[in-house]
């Protein structure tokens, strides 16, 4: 889980997921064309994201297609994002129980 | 507004072991898997591949979750052009006990809304899933030409 | 009856080894019938506005219904609604579309079930829990000689929402 935080917490990186999210299966060529990184610097960021498996890649004859790989962004949604949103829902829907009371 | 999501229950007078080697087995999945072989080590994040008969690989996929003989799970993107630019939809198999029998859960979901993957795979994993049963109960799988899925061009 | 109100809620697909002719045989005979449908008994007047009864095995019908449409081994759309007080008052008839076209050498049977309401998924997990074994079976009575022998426990979440709007079940 470090890494992926770790791979998350640069924005050239996170605009390369972005890119994927918009169109998966990029190759290298189709992810650098018009961004203001070097191709190599983009190699570089790829690979931080391979590595934490947030990218996976597969061969395609000759090309090498990059992917968002969906499971490590669900396992965060899931551990850390949704268990506090119910916590919330559950606080505010109390309040609002409590306010109700008050006007009876 | 929901994700489109496939589920596909059946059941096959079979063992759990058999239809997990049939599931995962190159050589198995060659004659129901419209000619198909699967390809991998299946631990948890290798690649895997469905390689055609002439050798190319038509789609190509990641490992999610292995328990033998129970659960199989994996995502996997179709190469072709028309299919390519696809998010990875994830394929859970669950194999229950039921006696003599086992029940086999195919689910594959979070494809994108305006997917066509998902059109596809909705006509293809009743053809695969039934041929697999065949060739488990009477030793031959089904003769299904692809045009007769009738796949939108 | 016209059935352009109905939308479907459950669709299931299966390929089998066997020619239309058997497979339409295999879903109108009450002989075999019996054998993949856990022991019910199909009995159908083949034409238009015929009756469709599916009886059980101590002679008690079970669900009943019309036939809305019927081309021998090709379609055959029927009223299916079972047998239990206020059933139809309150949930509609259900609508039952089968399909049989060839496909290579396997035929490729396609089984929908309508409703000309929106129903709870509670409501329609009896459905979706039933339809993958009788069809399982019926394909392995064709292709083996055999059924399947599934032991199925009742849809429970099925009856829970079924005894919540008022609908008696046994």
């Amino acid at each position: 889980m470090d890494e992926v935080f770790k791979a998350l917490a640069d924005a050239s990186r996170r605009s390369l997921l972005d890119r994927l999210h918009a169109r998966n299966g990029q190759t290298l060529n189709e992810l650098c064309d018009g961004l203001a990184m070097t191709r190599q610097a983009v190699t570089k960021h790829l690979a931080v994201l391979e590595a934490a498996n947030l990218v996976t890649t597969f061969r395609h004859g000759r090309e090498k297609l990059h992917y968002l790989n969906p499971v490590p962004i669900h396992q965060i949604g899931e551990r850390w994002i949704r268990k506090f949103e119910r916590g919330k829902l559950t606080a505010l829907s109390e309040l609002k129980r409590q306010l109700e009371k008050r006007d009876e | 507004m929901s994700k489109p999501e496939f589920v596909y229950v059946t059941y096959i007078e079979t063992t759990a072991e058999k239809l997990w080697h049939a599931l995962t087995d190159g050589d198995f999945t060659e004659r129901y898997w419209f000619g198909a072989r699967l390809k991998s080590d299946w631990k948890v994040g290798s690649t895997f591949e469905m390689v055609r008969s002439d050798g190319t690989v038509s789609d190509a996929g990641k490992v999610v979750e292995v328990d033998p003989p129970r659960r199989l799970a994996y995502t996997f993107v179709n190469l072709s052009d028309k299919y390519k630019n696809e998010f990875p939809a994830l394929a859970t198999f669950v194999l229950e006990p039921y006696g003599k029998l086992v029940k086999l859960t195919l689910t594959h979901e979070g494809f994108a809304e305006q997917s066509r993957f998902y059109a596809g795979i909705s006509k293809g994993w009743p053809a695969i899933l039934s041929s697999l049963k065949s060739l488990l109960e009477t030793g031959k799988a089904l003769e299904i030409p692809y045009a007769a899925l009738k796949f939108e061009n | 009856m016209k059935t352009d109100r109905f939308k479907p809620t459950t669709v299931y697909t299966i390929y089998i080894a066997s020619t239309p002719e058997k497979v339409w045989q295999a879903l109108t005979s009450a002989e075999f019938s019996r054998k993949y449908f856990f022991g019910n008994a199909v009995e159908v007047d083949l034409k238009a506005g015929g009756a469709y009864i599916v009886r059980q095995g101590d002679g008690s019908v079970h669900i009943s219904g019309e036939v809305i449409e019927c081309v021998t081994a090709r379609k055959l759309t029927v009223t299916f609604n079972v047998n239990w007080p206020e059933l139809v008052e309150k949930l509609g008839p259900t609508l039952v579309s089968y399909e049989i076209e060839p496909a290579g050498e396997a035929v490729r049977l396609t089984m929908t079930e309508s409703h000309d309401r929106p129903l709870d998924d509670d409501i329609l997990s009896g459905g979706r829990q039933g339809w993958p074994a009788i069809l399982s079976s019926l394909k392995s009575l064709l292709e083996t000689g055999e059924p399947l022998v599934i032991q199925m426990a009742p849809p429970q979440r099925m009856l829970a929402a079924l005894k919540r709007i008022g609908i008696k079940t046994p």
